[in-house]
């Protein structure tokens, strides 16, 4: 392996850890900080990709001078649209189970389920295509052996933002304040004179808006169809559990040893077999520490 | 060269890429099958691979997937397959009219879809040829079973009722359909390769 090599490998792994960041960080908060397992957050993202396709195909069609900014607005609306249905969610089926965590698994596997079928039926039975902004294509030629795609880099910045803008929310907002004071002793906020159900509802949006958003930016690295939510939520979930539920830092920070992981095993080895071993890792810490890397003490 | 198993359905493939960019290899023998072609395909071409300066030849990737990849990011890539919407005879022009009147003018028609199709005049034929609807008799009856196709005239086999196919390969075109540059003779179907 020479330079050019470990540059580039370095850099697949900082680029796994991004995505694999955007697409914990909306779980973490869901299931970490209220212990919601919500299995449906992977279909969150497929309609973060749809709200992606339907921006790109209203860009193409009213304004295709403008096409180049259609990726932001498309975020954008993927955030709002993923974030509402959260909220909707939220107050239709998950404040009912908040005192059965396990129901919430079933009720949200269902609710996934229907969201495929929906999109089956409603949207296209295949994968549609999500075109990439024309300032997106191609790689950044660092030196003549070196190159990085600039999707990539694009998901890197955006993944930075939006992790910065969560842990701006969360620890420097009175509303971020409420929130963890909810989830650290739900029955002394609530004395305290915190609404906790609002609180609840607007956490979980949240976390299904951060679904959106990172579901709407990997429209430019894989595919968009019904099934697409199958093919992120086993990694998401491996990254918050890996990390240690309750404990933002700790999913950031799973996230990129799982990132570099794949990256230097996929290297080394075949990729099934990187994804075997990282899976035994995987098992090998949570077995001897059964509350993942970062494990917070909280009160229940 | 090199050779790379990824488990089904994987969407990251950068690693794979940069090995594949360290060796340089003459061609590229894509299976990817599935959702994962798109992914192959679009973070191939962000890394500065594609038809134009890599030979890649896809075995499972027909105009239906590339309306999914995107067609800009297939042009110019060869891929394997026994039909293409493309194909010039009179009976693939009929089917492609019925079909985009009946579904729509931006419907595309790939190998799979044309399988399921004549699969089911097969039976009809053989069913008309045993007169009974008893699979015994269909089995039977359909040996060495022609067929005017969309892809051509092809038949059944006379032992193991398997096909006997032209195997085609064709390049992308930047429109995501195919123009046509090999066809082999009819071939013998063997489900059951030796090594």
């Amino acid at each position: 392996m020479n330079l050019d090599m470990l540059a580039m490998q370095a850099f697949t792994g900082l680029s796994i850890f991004t995505i694999l960041m955007l697409m914990a960080l909306g779980l973490a908060i869901v299931f970490g900080l209220m212990g919601v397992i919500n299995m449906a957050h992977g279909e969150l993202m497929a309609m973060g990709a749809y709200c992606s396709y339907g921006t790109a195909l209203f860009f193409e069609r009213f304004m295709p001078g403008l096409m180049g900014l259609y990726i932001f607005v498309g975020i954008g609306l993927a955030f709002v649209v993923t974030s509402l249905f959260g909220y909707l969610l939220e107050r239709g089926l998950i404040r009912f189970l908040y005192k059965r965590p396990l129901d919430t698994l079933l009720a949200t596997w269902g609710v996934s389920l229907v969201l495929q079928q929906l999109y089956r039926q409603l949207i296209n039975a295949k994968e549609v295509e999500v075109p990439t902004v024309s300032w997106l294509h191609g790689a950044w030629q660092a030196t003549e052996g070196v190159s990085f795609p600039l999707s990539r880099l694009f998901i890197i910045g955006l993944a930075v933002v939006t992790a910065t803008l969560v842990y701006l929310l969360l620890f420097r907002t009175r509303w971020g304040l409420r929130i963890r004071a909810v989830t650290q002793n739900r029955a002394m906020a609530g004395a305290a004179g915190i609404n906790t159900t609002k609180v609840d509802a607007y956490t979980f949006a949240l976390g299904c808006g951060l679904a959106g958003i990172a579901g709407s930016s990997f429209t430019m690295l894989a595919s968009t169809g019904p099934t697409t939510g199958q093919q992120y939520i086993v990694d998401t979930f491996i990254t918050v559990v890996f990390g240690g539920v309750e404990s933002l830092l700790g999913t950031i920070f799973s996230a990129f040893i799982i990132g570099q992981m794949q990256s230097w095993f996929e290297y080394s080895l075949s990729g099934s077999m990187a994804r075997a071993s990282i899976l035994l890792l995987v098992i090998v810490v949570l077995y001897f520490r059964p509350n993942g890397l970062f494990a917070a003490k909280v009160r229940r | 060269m090199g050779e790379g198993y990824y488990p089904l359905g994987h969407i990251e493939f950068s690693s794979e890429i940069n090995k594949i960019k360290a060796a340089k290899p003459d061609v590229i023998l894509n299976c990817v099958v599935g959702g994962s072609n798109v992914a192959f395909f679009k973070q191939l071409t962000a890394a500065g691979i594609n038809g134009s300066n890599q030979t890649l030849l896809s075995l499972a990737v027909s105009e239906e997937e590339v309306s999914g990849i995107g067609a800009e990011n297939t042009v110019g890539t060869l891929t394997c397959m026994g039909y293409f919407q493309s194909l010039k005879n009179p009976a693939n022009e009929k089917f492609v009219k019925a079909f985009k009147a009946k579904y729509g003018a931006n419907r595309v028609l790939g190998d799979t879809l044309e399988c399921g199709y004549i699969s089911v005049y097969l039976w009809k034929l053989a069913a008309e040829k045993a007169k009974s609807f008893d699979v015994e008799k269909v089995v039977a009856a359909s040996s060495d079973l022609p067929i005017d196709a969309p892809e051509g005239h092809v038949h059944f086999d006379k032992s193991n009722h398997h096909l006997w196919k032209h195997a085609r390969i064709g390049t992308f075109l930047p429109d995501g359909q195919v123009n046509m540059i090999y066809e082999s003779p009819l071939l013998a179907p063997n489900p059951f390769p030796k090594l």
